[in-house]
C-alpha cells in the first residue's frame, strides 16, 4: 500500500510514524511519502514553545482529554529512554495563574504533583489570587521533528518538497490512502469554515536563571491572550497573544511590547535578559480536532482520505493520541481493502 | 544598619576562588540536633525571604539567584516526614506514587521549591553593593586577630576553615565535597537523595552535581575515583546524565562544625589605656553556608549592635 502524509510539522510525522509502527509487519509492502512545503524548523510545530499543557477546560471532549492523556504517559515513558535528549523531551513544572478562582483544570489528574497554589506562592504573583502548580513535559519542536525525521528516514519513508495542490494529485499518482495533516492550509486542499487562524506571536530569550513555566489566563480574554514565560532547554519563550483570523505571520512591534512588557511585569528579572528574536505562527484553531475518515469521489474511483488537522495551540500537547487514532483509521482501510493478515490465503 | 560605622572587609581569596564559588548554593539544610530549632528555623527564614526578593527582581540574573523546585528522595522512609524548613520553603508535599515511579529503589519522597544562590554571581553583586555603601575591600590575608586590633573596634570573623588558627578553634574541621558540573540544560529540576550524598542542582549555567563527605580530608585535587562514583550514583537517578558533556569539576572543604559559631568573643587589649575590642565569631557552617549566610548575618550584626551598645554604655560610666 502507498500512504501519502501531507504535512511535516508534528501531526504529519507522528502520523507517519504511527502507521509505520503499527502496520509495517502486517501490509507488505507499505511505502509512507511524506509531501510538505515546509520542514523543520520552519514549521508551526518548529515556533512553540513546547509545552505539554491542554486548554484548561475541554468542555466535555472527552476525546481529546483522551488524546492529550495518551500522549503525555507516552512522553513520560520516553524520559527514560536513551533517546530521551535527542527527542527534546523533558521534565518541567511551572505556575498557572488565574485572576479570579477558578474550577480545576481538566489535565490535573494527568500532569504530576498538581495542587493548589499557596499564599505565599500567590504573593509572587500580584494581581493574580487563584492558581495552579504541577510538572508536565516539555517537548521541543525544533529537536523532536529532526528526530521524527530521521527515526522515519532510517525505516524507509519519503520525503518530498512540495505544495499539494489536491487530493486527487496524490491519488492519481498511486496513493492508496492520504493522511492530511497540513494544518493550518487544510483549508486550500478542502474548505473548512471552521479552521482559523489563531495567529501567536513570541519572543525567544537568554534567561537561563528561570525553570518554571508562568502561564497566566484571563478567562475573558480567551486561551494564550494572557502572558505566558515558558523555558526551554536553551531560550525562554515569552507569549500572550492569540489574533482570532490573523493571517500574518510578520512579526508585529505593537505585539512585541504587549508581550515584551507584560512578561516583564510578571516576571522582573526578565527585565535584563537578552532578546534573539522574535517569531510569529499560525495556530490552526478549530472548534474540535478534525481526525476522521472521508472517502472523496473522484470519478470512478474513491479516495481515502484520514483528516488529521485543527490541533489550534496544543498540537503537540496531543499529537501521539492523534497519530494512534489516524493508525487505527487506517486500520479499517487496510480491512476494507483486504490487505490485511486475513486476505493473505 | 549602622550609619556612624565604617566597615572594611578583609580576604585573602575573593571570589571566585571561595568555598563559596563552588557550592551548589541550593538553599536546604539537614537538621543539626545540637542548634535549637527555633534558631535553624529563624536562620533559614531569613535566609530564604532575603534571597526570594531578589529572586524575583531584576537583580536576579546579576546575583546569581533564582527558584528551583525538585525532589527529595529516600530510600527509606524517614523517621521526620517533615523537617523544620518545610513550611519555610515553597510549596512542600509528599511525592505522589506516580511521582515516585521514576525512583524504584526510593520508597519516599519530597517536593518543594526552594532557592538556588549561585555565589559566582552573588558575591560579586554583593561586594558591589558594599563597595557602593561605602565599604572597604582590601586584599589581605590575616593571620593573627591581634594583628588588627590596633586598626579597628570590631572585628567581625568569617573565616571558615582559617578559624583553626584565627580562632584556635580545632573543632572546625574540613569535610572534603567534589561536585562536577555538567551540561545538561534540559534539567530543571533538583534531585537530592535523602543520605545527602547524591544530588543534581541545576544552575544558570549547567548542573552541579555531587557528591562526597569526606571529613578530615584537605585534599583540594579532584580525585578520578570519586569523580566515577559521582557520575554513577547521579545518573542512576537521572539517566540522560549519562549522555551529559562533564563541564568542569571542582573540590571545595566545607567547614564543618557541631554547631556554627555566631557569638561574642570581648578581647580587653591592655596597653596604652584600656582598650577594647569586640570579636564576634561567624563560622563553621558545613555545607550550610549559602543557606545560612543571611540568617547568621543578621545574628551577627545584632551581636555588633549590641557590644557596640555596651560599650557606650561604658564609656558614659567613665
Amino acid at each position: 500500500m502507498r500512504v501519502a502524509v501531507i504535512g511535516a510539522g508534528v501531526i504529519g510525522l507522528s502520523a507517519a510514524q504511527s502507521i509505520y509502527e503499527q502496520f509495517h509487519s502486517i501490509v507488505s509492502p507499505l511505502s509512507i511519502e511524506v509531501y510538505a512545503d515546509c520542514f523543520t524548523p520552519l514549521t508551526t510545530s518548529d515556533g512553540a514553545a513546547g509545552l505539554w499543557q491542554p486548554y484548561l477546560y475541554d468542555k466535555g471532549n472527552v476525546q481529546e482529554t483522551k488524546w492529550n492523556k495518551e500522549t503525555f504517559d507516552y512522553l513520560l515513558s520516553c524520559l527514560r529512554s536513551p533517546d530521551s535528549i535527542q527527542m527534546g523531551v523533558f521534565l518541567q513544572s511551572g505556575y498557572n495563574l488565574c485572576t479570579e478562582p477558578a474550577p480545576d483544570p481538566s489535565f490535573k489528574d494527568i500532569v504530576l504533583g498538581f495542587r493548589q497554589l499557596t499564599e505565599r506562592e500567590l504573593q509572587m504573583f500580584p494581581g493574580y489570587n487563584h492558581g495552579w502548580f504541577n510538572t508536565a513535559l516539555m517537548l521541543e519542536g525544533k529537536t523532536y521533528l529532526p528526530w521524527l525525521m530521521d527515526w522515519l528516514q532510517k525505516r524507509g519513508v519519503k520525503f518530498y518538497q512540495r505544495k499539494i495542490e489536491s487530493f486527487k494529485e496524490l491519488a492519481e499518482s498511486g496513493a492508496d490512502v492520504i493522511i492530511n495533516c497540513s494544518g493550518m492550509r487544510s483549508g486550500d486542499l478542502q474548505p473548512d469554515p471552521e479552521l482559523k487562524p489563531g495567529r501567536g506571536q513570541i519572543v525567544k530569550v537568554e534567561a537561563p536563571w528561570l525553570k518554571h513555566w508562568i502561564l497566566t489566563h484571563n478567562l475573558k480574554k480567551g486561551i494564550y491572550n494572557s502572558p505566558y514565560i515558558i523555558p526551554g532547554s536553551r531560550l525562554v519563550t515569552v507569549g500572550g497573544i492569540l489574533q482570532l483570523g490573523n493571517w500574518s505571520e510578520k512579526n508585529n512591534s505593537t505585539d512585541h511590547k504587549y508581550i515584551w512588557e507584560s512578561a516583564c511585569q510578571l516576571e522582573p528579572s526578565l527585565k535584563h535578559a537578552r532578546i534573539v528574536e522574535d517569531w510569529a505562527g499560525l495556530r490552526p484553531v478549530r472548534s474540535k480536532v478534525r481526525l476522521e475518515r472521508e472517502t472523496i469521489q473522484s470519478g470512478a474511483a474513491a479516495i481515502e482520505v484520514i483528516h488529521n488537522y485543527g490541533h489550534g495551540g496544543f498540537g503537540l500537547t496531543i499529537h501521539r493520541g492523534c497519530a494512534q487514532e489516524a493508525a487505527r483509521l487506517f486500520g479499517q482501510i487496510v480491512e476494507q481493502k483486504g490487505k490485511g493478515p486475513k486476505a493473505r490465503l | 544598619n549602622l550609619p556612624h560605622v565604617s566597615v572594611t572587609l578583609l580576604g585573602e581569596k575573593f571570589s571566585p576562588e571561595t568555598t563559596s564559588d563552588g557550592a551548589a548554593g541550593i538553599l536546604f539544610a539537614n537538621h543539626n540536633p545540637d542548634v535549637p530549632v527555633e534558631q535553624q528555623r529563624r536562620w533559614f527564614k531569613s535566609s530564604f525571604d532575603h534571597l526570594r526578593l531578589i529572586a524575583q527582581s531584576e537583580d536576579a540574573p546579576e546575583a546569581g539567584v533564582m527558584l528551583s523546585s525538585g525532589w527529595q528522595i529516600f530510600r527509606d522512609v524517614p523517621e521526620d516526614k517533615t523537617p523544620y524548613w518545610s513550611d519555610l520553603v515553597l510549596g512542600f508535599r509528599i511525592m505522589t506514587e506516580r511521582e515516585m515511579v521514576r525512583f524504584p529503589e526510593h520508597r519516599f519522597g519530597q517536593a518543594f521549591t526552594t532557592i538556588k544562590c549561585e555565589c559566582t554571581r552573588y558575591l560579586p553583586w554583593l561586594e558591589k553593593r558594599f563597595r557602593r555603601a561605602g565599604g572597604q575591600v582590601e586584599q589581605r590575608r590575616v593571620d593573627n586577630i591581634q594583628d588588627l586590633s590596633g586598626s579597628f573596634d570590631v572585628i567581625v570573623n568569617c573565616s571558615g576553615l582559617g578559624s583553626r588558627s584565627l580562632a584556635a578553634d580545632v573543632s572546625v574541621q574540613p569535610v572534603r565535597g567534589q561536585v562536577l558540573k555538567m551540561e545538561a540544560p534540559w534539567l530543571q529540576h533538583f534531585i537530592r537523595d535523602g543520605d545527602g550524598l547524591t544530588y543534581i542542582y541545576p544552575g544558570i549555567q549547567g548542573v552541579t552535581i555531587g557528591g562526597t563527605r569526606q571529613g578530615g580530608d584537605w585534599n583540594l585535587q579532584v580525585d578520578e575515583n570519586d569523580t566515577r562514583g559521582i557520575l554513577k550514583l547521579c545518573s542512576s537517578l537521572e539517566p540522560s546524565l549519562k549522555r551529559a558533556r562533564i563541564l568542569s569539576s571542582w573540590v571545595g572543604l566545607r567547614p564543618d562544625r557541631k554547631t556554627p559559631r555566631v557569638e561574642v568573643e570581648r578581647e580587653v587589649e591592655v596597653k596604652k589605656g584600656r582598650r577594647s575590642v569586640i570579636v564576634v565569631h561567624n563560622y563553621g557552617h558545613g555545607g550550610v553556608g549559602v543557606t545560612f549566610a543571611w540568617g547568621t548575618a543578621m545574628e551577627a550584626l545584632g551581636l555588633v549592635k549590641k557590644s557596640l551598645q555596651e560599650t557606650q554604655r561604658n564609656k558614659a560610666k567613665l
